[in-house]
C-alpha cells in the first residue's frame, strides 16, 4: 500500500490553488489589462525554475464527512526561482483573491514571503497587486476591538534593505501597505496605465472633499516623476525585463560581491567625438546621455529615475566587465545644477552603490546647487546637505571625471569619503567656490563704484580672473591630479575599475539602508 | 488636437526661435530659456504647427510653464 492517495489528494488541492479566484474574478482582472500573478511569475524568471512555497495554503471548506469541498488559495504566491540563471526568491500578489489585501488572511505565509529571501541571502522580487494591510473595518467588529497599527515582520522587512536587493513592481492600485512594499526596494518600476499608488485611495479621498481618479491620484506619470519610484514603463513585461537587468549588476546579498560580467568591449576603446562634445561657448549646453553610453561597456547602460531629479542622471553600467554606479550631470536640466530632488535622486544611486559595493564614476558638469527662490522653498539646502553627506559617508572606490564645471557647495560631491579616490579632468573643465560673474560684484564692489566707468572696470576685472580659470593652473599646483585627453576616458574608467574591484568590502552598510 | 510645450525648467525665456504658423518637426528647438548662466534649449516632443506663444522673450517662466500651443 503506497502513500498514492494522500499524493493524489495534494495533486487536487494544487490544481484547486491554481484556479486562484475563479474564472469570473480572473476574466475581470485580465479585462483590465493585468496579467494574474503565476502569468506574472512565470514572465519574470527563467523558464520552469519557479519552485513553489505553501502552493496549498489556503482557505479550505470540508463537507460533514471530513471531504475537502473547495480551497480558496492564500492571495500570496511565493517561491524560489532562477533569474539569469542565479536563484532568488519572488513573492506575487494575487488581486483576484480578496483585492490582493495583504491583511492577515494568512499572515505566517506573508511574513515568510517577506523574510525567507533576507534568511537565505538572495535577492526578493515583489510583484504588488494588493491594498493595505488594514484589510477591511468589518474586520474590526469580527475582532470586537481596534488595534494598535503593527505590521509583525516590519523590521525584517526594512532590514532586509540592508541585507539582499530587493525589486518591487507595483502592478495594480497598491495603497497603504502595498504602496509602501513597493517604495520598502532598491528599484521600483510602476506599469502606465494599469498601476497606480497612494497611501489611501480615491474613495477614502473623496471624504477630505477631493473627487479624483485613481490614475489622477497616484499613476505612474506623477511618481515617476516625484522620485516615489524609480521607473515607469509602458507594459508589465517590460517591468519583468527591467527587474532582471536591474539585478544582474548585483550580488546576490551585501555579503557578497558583484560578479564581474563578460565584456567583449576594449577597455583601450577611444571615442573621437569627445574631443569636441563640450561647447566651448560655456553658456551652450551639449547631450551628457551619448558620452556615458560611449564610455561603459557596449550595452551595458542601465539608467535609472530618467523622469525626475532630472539635473543628475544615475543608473548602472560595466566597465571592462566590473558593475559600476554613475552619476552624471544633465546640463539641460538648469545646466546641471543640484535641485532638491536631485540631491534626493543621487543620494539614492550612492546608498545603491555603498550598500552593494559597486564603485562609483561621477561625471562632473555642476554650476552649484540651484539658486532662487523656488530652489529655496524646495528646501534645496537641506537635501543637497543630505546627498553631500551621502557621497562623503560612502566608502566605495570612486572616480570623477571633470567634464566642466564644479563650483560651490554642490561642487563638493566631486569626491566620496574613500581613500581611494581619483579625478581626472579634461581640458574643458573650470571650478571654483564662486563662479567668477556673480562674485566680481561682491569682493570688489568698492573699486568697481569708484571707477570712473565703473561697467568697464567690472569687465576688466573679469576678464583678469577669467585668465586664471584654466584647469591647468589647478594641476600645476597639483589641486587636480591629472587632465587627460577625453577621448582617451574609457581606458581610464576601465583600469579605475581593475583597480578598485578588489577594495570592493562585502558586509552590511554602517547605516541601514533608507529607502 | 492642440497641446502644449511646456518649459521643462525655470529661467528666462530669452528666445523664441519659431513663430506661429511655423510647422516644426519632433524635436526641433522652439525656444531657449537661461538659467545658471546656461542657455538651454527647449524642444518639441511631437510634430506639429505653432498655433500661438504663450510668453512673451524676457519674461520670467515657471517650472512646467505653458510656452506655446501645437497643433497637429
Amino acid at each position: 500500500m503506497s502513500w498514492k492517495p494522500e499524493l493524489d489528494e495534494l495533486e487536487r488541492r494544487r490544481r484547486l490553488a491554481l484556479e486562484l479566484g475563479g474564472p469570473d474574478k480572473v476574466a475581470r482582472h485580465r479585462g483590465q489589462g493585468k496579467l494574474t500573478v503565476r502569468e506574472r511569475i512565470a514572465g519574470l524568471v527563467d523558464e520552469g525554475s519557479f519552485e513553489e512555497v505553501g502552493s496549498v495554503a489556503g482557505f479550505p471548506e470540508y463537507d460533514a464527512e471530513g471531504n475537502l469541498t473547495s480551497l480558496t488559495p492564500a492571495n500570496i504566491v511565493c517561491g524560489r526561482a532562477r533569474i539569469d540563471g542565479r536563484p532568488v526568491f519572488v513573492t506575487g500578489d494575487d488581486f483576484t483573491v480578496r483585492g490582493g489585501a495583504n491583511d492577515g488572511g494568512l499572515r505566517d505565509k506573508f511574513a515568510y514571503a517577506e523574510t525567507w529571501a533576507r534568511r537565505w541571502r538572495l535577492p526578493l522580487v515583489r510583484l504588488v497587486d494588493g491594498t493595505g494591510g488594514g484589510g477591511s473595518v468589518k474586520h474590526l467588529e469580527t475582532l470586537g476591538r481596534t488595534y494598535l497599527p503593527d505590521v509583525p515582520v516590519f523590521t525584517e522587512v526594512l532590514d532586509a534593505l540592508s541585507e539582499v536587493p530587493i525589486v518591487a513592481l507595483g502592478l495594480g492600485s497598491v495603497a497603504g501597505m502595498g504602496a509602501a512594499r513597493v517604495c520598502a526596494s532598491h528599484y521600483s518600476v510602476m506599469v502606465r496605465g494599469t498601476s497606480q499608488l497612494f497611501a489611501a485611495g480615491p474613495p477614502v479621498v473623496a471624504r477630505t472633499g477631493q473627487t479624483v481618479t485613481k490614475e489622477e491620484l497616484g499613476g505612474s506619470t506623477i511618481h515617476a516623476r516625484n522620485g516615489t519610484i524609480d521607473d515607469e514603463v509602458e507594459t508589465e513585461a517590460e517591468a519583468f525585463a527591467r527587474a532582471r537587468r536591474f539585478l544582474s549588476y548585483l550580488p546576490a546579498s551585501v555579503r557578497e560581491l558583484a560578479a564581474r560580467g563578460p565584456s567583449s568591449d576594449p577597455p583601450e576603446r577611444t571615442a573621437e567625438e569627445l574631443i569636441s562634445v563640450i561647447p566651448r561657448d560655456a553658456r551652450r549646453v551639449y547631450k551628457m546621455r551619448p558620452i556615458v553610453e560611449t564610455l561603459v561597456d557596449a550595452g551595458s547602460w542601465l539608467e535609472i529615475g530618467k523622469a525626475w531629479g532630472k539635473s543628475v542622471i544615475t543608473g548602472l553600467a560595466r566597465l571592462d566587465g566590473w558593475p559600476v554606479a554613475i552619476l552624471a550631470s544633465d546640463p539641460y536640466h538648469y545646466g546641471g545644477a543640484w535641485t532638491a530632488d536631485a540631491s534626493r535622486k543621487a543620494i539614492r544611486m550612492v546608498d545603491l552603490a555603498q550598500t552593494f559595493q559597486l564603485p562609483v564614476v561621477h561625471l562632473v558638469d555642476i554650476p552649484g546647487f540651484l539658486i532662487g527662490k523656488e530652489a529655496e522653498a524646495s528646501g534645496v539646502m537641506r537635501f543637497g546637505t543630505q546627498a553631500l553627506a551621502a557621497v562623503r559617508n560612502s566608502t566605495v572606490p570612486w572616480c570623477a571625471i571633470m567634464v566642466r564645471k564644479a563650483f560651490g557647495m554642490a561642487g563638493l560631491s566631486q569626491r566620496n569619503g574613500s581613500p581611494a579616490f581619483l579625478r581626472y579632468a579634461w581640458p574643458s573643465a573650470q571650478w571654483g567656490s564662486l563662479p567668477i560673474a556673480g562674485g566680481v560684484e561682491a569682493a570688489y564692489r568698492a573699486q568697481i563704484e569708484a571707477a570712473p566707468d565703473p561697467a568697464a572696470a567690472r569687465a576688466e576685472i573679469e576678464t583678469r580672473l577669467e585668465a586664471l580659470q584654466s584647469p591647468l593652473r589647478t594641476a600645476e599646483a597639483f589641486g587636480v591630479e591629472e587632465i587627460i585627453d577625453p577621448r582617451l576616458t574609457r581606458s581610464y574608467l576601465c583600469r579605475f575599475a581593475n583597480l578598485a574591484a578588489p577594495l570592493r568590502q562585502p558586509g552590511r552598510p554602517r547605516f541601514g539602508y533608507r529607502p | 488636437m492642440a497641446r502644449n510645450i511646456t518649459s521643462p525648467l525655470a529661467g528666462q525665456l530669452i528666445a523664441r526661435l519659431v513663430h506661429e504658423g511655423d510647422t516644426v518637426a519632433a524635436d526641433t528647438e522652439i525656444a531657449i530659456v537661461e538659467s545658471m548662466k546656461m542657455h538651454i534649449p527647449v524642444s518639441a516632443e511631437q510634430a506639429g504647427r505653432i498655433a500661438r506663444w504663450l510668453v512673451a522673450e524676457k519674461s520670467t517662466v515657471a517650472e512646467g510653464e505653458a510656452l506655446l500651443v501645437l497643433e497637429d
